[in-house]
């Protein structure tokens, strides 16, 4: 079920009013049965694979517990990260690597025995990224002794099938979600506003911008051959402000849903636009799924405290896999890696140049005259540099899709891409581009998207939803309407496209 | 929770209010363009006119009304006929096309002509666009679930239309995803610059051949649409044949006494007496190459007043029109074709003129 349809737009209230008028020691029962229905109605078969997770994890987790040796207790483990891993493998990457495979396989002109139709049309369960992460990162805390283990199968399942971060995160851990849901959470006014307030503007950026946002990307890697370098510089940055609308967008629905229910998740986005370089990024964007990384893999790695040639392979690798957990492509992984080189880059000016000549005065000088904003400008530019190759794999499937017979490569797309992006004295498809679907709609964008950043300036690193209820019930009941207003009048809830049914 | 109610009630209340508003200012047809050129046009020349085709594409891209008014002129009729043909206007939309139509002053209106050519499903991708909802209200949602309720179809078919065209009028209230629309549409009604919608004699007849050399269509994959379905139609006999037969068979299978479905025939025949009651006389058409099934659509039109009927779908009597010679893609003509069928539908409506003006 997606956030945006009308389907959840019935579940949520049914939801809500069961969920907070059962008894405490049934609440988790809805919790999982909403859970299952959430998650099932992409297909029931999906919600199959989550009870294998959840079971897997269960057992895994008990058997820990009953351990006593840590030895004996990373058998329990493996078979918690292997069954996670296989799963996540089996379904979102079996495909990628038989791919791989066979290409290696064909430069040796040697044939793969594995036939091509065998794992290529595999339907990979949504948001299965999301769940396995979570749901592993509760075994790795039992292991660790951060969390106790679950005794109860009930609260278990809640905790894999809490439906508001299952499929686009925030990726929770056990040690926030399951002491909360053995809570009792009844009806309240003022967390149910805040959490309502708190979904409102998820939508607001996940359908009057991010939706609106998508024409124009979309348009843009269509005609990847044809753009100048404004096209690709303006459609660059339109793609990272959609990416991030639309994902935290999600995660404050998320968010807000389930607080509506008295269950407080971590925050995932922290206004990322103003981050002051790209370490801070990592901290304001996608927070549950960088800290993961942190926690579980670049911790185990050894840190910073390793010799400064294996932090900098470090850094490279988690990002390279940050990029790999993103999607089974090389696009995805090559770009998230140009991040880790540059965050590397970083690291080692930091370490090497900077702890040197801070103390001098040219330093300084050029703190007062590289402020901030630039800084900032800076660092946009540099994922935005790295963003253009995030979606050249989508690219290359819908290109290829509408193009049978012939076959566009991801390096063609990529190459012209970055070909054009310099290209600043041509502005070729940049004005029809611009008014693809009208000038109206155009500036409609530009003023939503100018809001949006204002009012997270204006916000800082509070929450809306706090800043908004602290305010008087005129001022309230006025953003509200506008809020209301500007989902509904200014939405796309469409696929704007009317098909004449006669052709 | 009666508190979180009331305050909700009060915000929708409060939505509602304001997009109400727009109703007092807004025509029926803001949200499409074709539609918007083509009665803004007959608004300022209406008095040019004394007779009006509605329908969808199958009257907008094969009637041209200079043919049948040359042709009814030779036969002492005066006739001064503007295409209201909107591509995709289904039995429903017509209505709401013709209390439009009816609402503009116009003292020399003597003549109008309805389709009969299709049911009141459509093509659900076209859900939720500004086109499809703009038109929708009360009385036409009332009368589309009422012919759905009456078809004889599956009831999951039946429920699940109804509820699409529910969605749609209440889309269309709180102008849902609209506003943009709303606003170019304030912007640019006056503009000029759509006119190429009126076809080059300005009276609404644009066929598919014109349009393919002009193609700026409102969302630009449908130009891409247009001209593949030309060749898919060219490239496809087995399918054209089977449209064909299929259409021969429904001919060849029609009783007179088959049942009509009621609830098209009262649509139509309530449309009937609102013209005859202003002191128009109405014709209704049957078109070839229609979607709908011929088998639904043969006993809903012979349910008509005898004298107002004018037929020229029957590939017995009338091959030329599956002629792929003629045909521009599965359910329509080109120009060529247009041109035969405008000459046919002139002959047709002059005789029965005549007719008429004998047995007085």
């Amino acid at each position: 079920m997606l956030f945006n349809s009308i389907h959840f737009l019935l579940f949520f209230p049914i939801f809500c009013y069961l969920y907070l008028s059962v008894p405490k020691q049934h609440q988790w029962k809805i919790l999982v049965a909403g859970g299952y229905y959430f998650y099932g109605n992409f297909s029931p078969f999906f919600a199959i694979i989550l009870f294998v997770i959840t079971c897997n994890d269960f057992l895994a987790g008990k058997m820990m517990d009953k351990e006593s040796s840590q030895q004996r207790k990373k058998k329990w483990l493996l078979l918690s990260i292997l069954g996670n891993l296989g799963i996540l493998f089996t379904f979102k990457y079996l495909d990628f690597v038989d791919n791989n495979i066979r290409a290696l396989l064909t430069l040796f002109h040697i044939t793969w025995v594995v036939p091509e139709v065998w794992f290529n049309n595999w339907v990979v369960p949504v948001g299965v990224s999301f769940l396995t992460f979570q749901s592993l990162s509760y075994t790795i805390d039992v292991y660790k002794g951060i969390t106790k283990a679950e005794q109860h199968f009930g609260y278990f399942s809640s905790f894999t099938a809490f439906w508001p971060v299952m499929v686009n995160g925030p990726i929770e851990r056990a040690k926030n979600l399951l002491p909360q849901i053995k809570e009792e959470h009844r009806f309240d006014y003022d967390r149910i506003r805040s959490g309502l307030f708190r979904m409102g503007w998820g939508v607001f950026k996940k359908a009057v911008i991010a939706d609106r946002l998508a024409f124009y990307v979309d348009d843009m890697y269509l005609h990847y051959n044809q753009i100048s370098g404004w096209t690709t510089m303006m459609g660059g940055l339109f793609f990272f402000i959609q990416v991030y609308c639309d994902f935290s967008g999600y995660s404050d629905i998320a968010l807000g849903a389930a607080k509506v229910i008295g269950i407080d998740v971590m925050e995932n986005f922290k206004r990322p636009f103003f981050s002051k370089n790209l370490a801070d990024f990592w901290t304001r964007w996608h927070i549950s799924l960088s800290t993961w990384l942190t926690d579980y893999v670049f911790f185990y790695l050894g840190a910073y405290k390793a010799s400064s040639r294996k932090v900098i392979f470090n850094v490279i690798f988690v990002l390279a896999l940050c990029g790999l957990w993103h999607g089974a492509n090389w696009p995805m992984v090559l770009s998230f890696t140009i991040i880790g080189i540059f965050m590397a880059i970083r690291y080692w000016w930091q370490t090497n140049i900077v702890r040197v000549i801070k103390p001098s005065n040219s330093y300084r000088l050029f703190d007062k005259y590289f402020p901030d904003w630039m800084h900032t400008l800076v660092t946009i530019f540099l994922f935005l540099f790295c963003f253009l190759l995030f979606r050249v794999h989508t690219a290359q499937v819908v290109i290829n899709h509408a193009n049978p017979g012939t076959f566009t490569s991801w390096t063609t797309i990529a190459k012209d891409i970055y070909g054009n992006l310099f290209k600043l004295n041509t502005a070729n498809y940049f004005h029809e581009w611009i008014l693809i679907k009208g000038s109206i709609q155009f500036i409609v964008l530009l003023v939503f998207i100018f809001i949006l950043f204002l009012t997270e300036a204006i916000i800082g690193d509070f929450k809306i939803e706090n800043i908004v209820l602290s305010k008087n019930k005129i001022t309230r009941w006025a953003i509200y309407s506008i809020l209301i207003m500007s989902i509904v009048w200014f939405g796309i809830f469409n696929n704007t496209s009317f098909v004449y049914f006669q052709y | 929770m009666k508190k979180l109610i009331k305050n909700i009630l009060l915000l929708s209340s409060i939505l509602l209010l304001i997009s109400l508003i727009f109703k007092f200012f807004l025509p029926f047809y803001w949200g499409d363009t074709t539609q918007a050129t083509k009665f803004e046009y007959y608004k300022k020349n209406s008095s040019k006119f004394n007779a009006v085709y509605l329908g969808g594409s199958l009257e907008y891209r094969h009637l041209d009304p200079a043919i049948i008014d040359s042709i009814a002129k030779k036969n002492g009729i005066d006739l001064h006929s503007y295409n209201m043909g909107i591509d995709g206007h289904g039995i429903i939309q017509q209505m709401t096309d013709l209390e439009g139509l009816l609402k503009i002053e116009n003292p020399n209106l003597k003549y109008v002509f309805l389709s009969v050519s299709s049911d009141p499903y459509f093509y659900p991708l076209n859900m939720h666009t500004t086109k499809w909802i703009a038109w929708q209200d009360v009385s036409s949602t009332y009368r589309a679930v009422k012919t759905i309720a009456t078809l004889n179809d599956p009831i999951r078919n039946k429920a699940k239309f109804s509820y699409y065209y529910g969605l749609s009028w209440i889309e269309n209230i709180f102008k849902i995803g609209a506003m943009p629309d709303v606003i170019n549409y304030e912007i640019t009604k006056n503009n000029t610059n759509t006119d190429f919608y009126l076809g080059k004699d300005k009276n609404g007849f644009y066929p598919y051949d014109e349009e393919m050399n002009n193609l700026m269509a409102e969302y630009k994959w449908q130009d891409t649409m247009l001209v593949e379905s030309k060749r898919v139609y060219e490239r496809e006999k087995d399918k054209r044949d089977s449209l064909t037969a299929s259409v021969v068979k429904a001919f060849e299978n029609y009783k007179s006494t088959d049942i009509a479905n009621t609830a098209m025939v009262n649509l139509l025949m309530d449309a009937y007496k609102k013209c005859i009651k202003r002191g128009i006389q109405v014709y209704f058409m049957l078109p070839p190459r229609a979607r709908t099934d011929y088998s639904l659509l043969l006993p809903v039109f012979y349910a008509m007043p005898v004298n107002s009927q004018i037929a020229f779908a029957d590939p017995r009597k009338y091959p030329k029109y599956y002629d792929v010679n003629y045909g521009y893609n599965f359910h329509h003509l080109n120009h060529k074709g247009a041109v035969i069928l405008s000459n046919d539908f002139g002959n047709q409506f002059s005789n029965l003129i005549i007719s008429t003006r004998d047995s007085i």
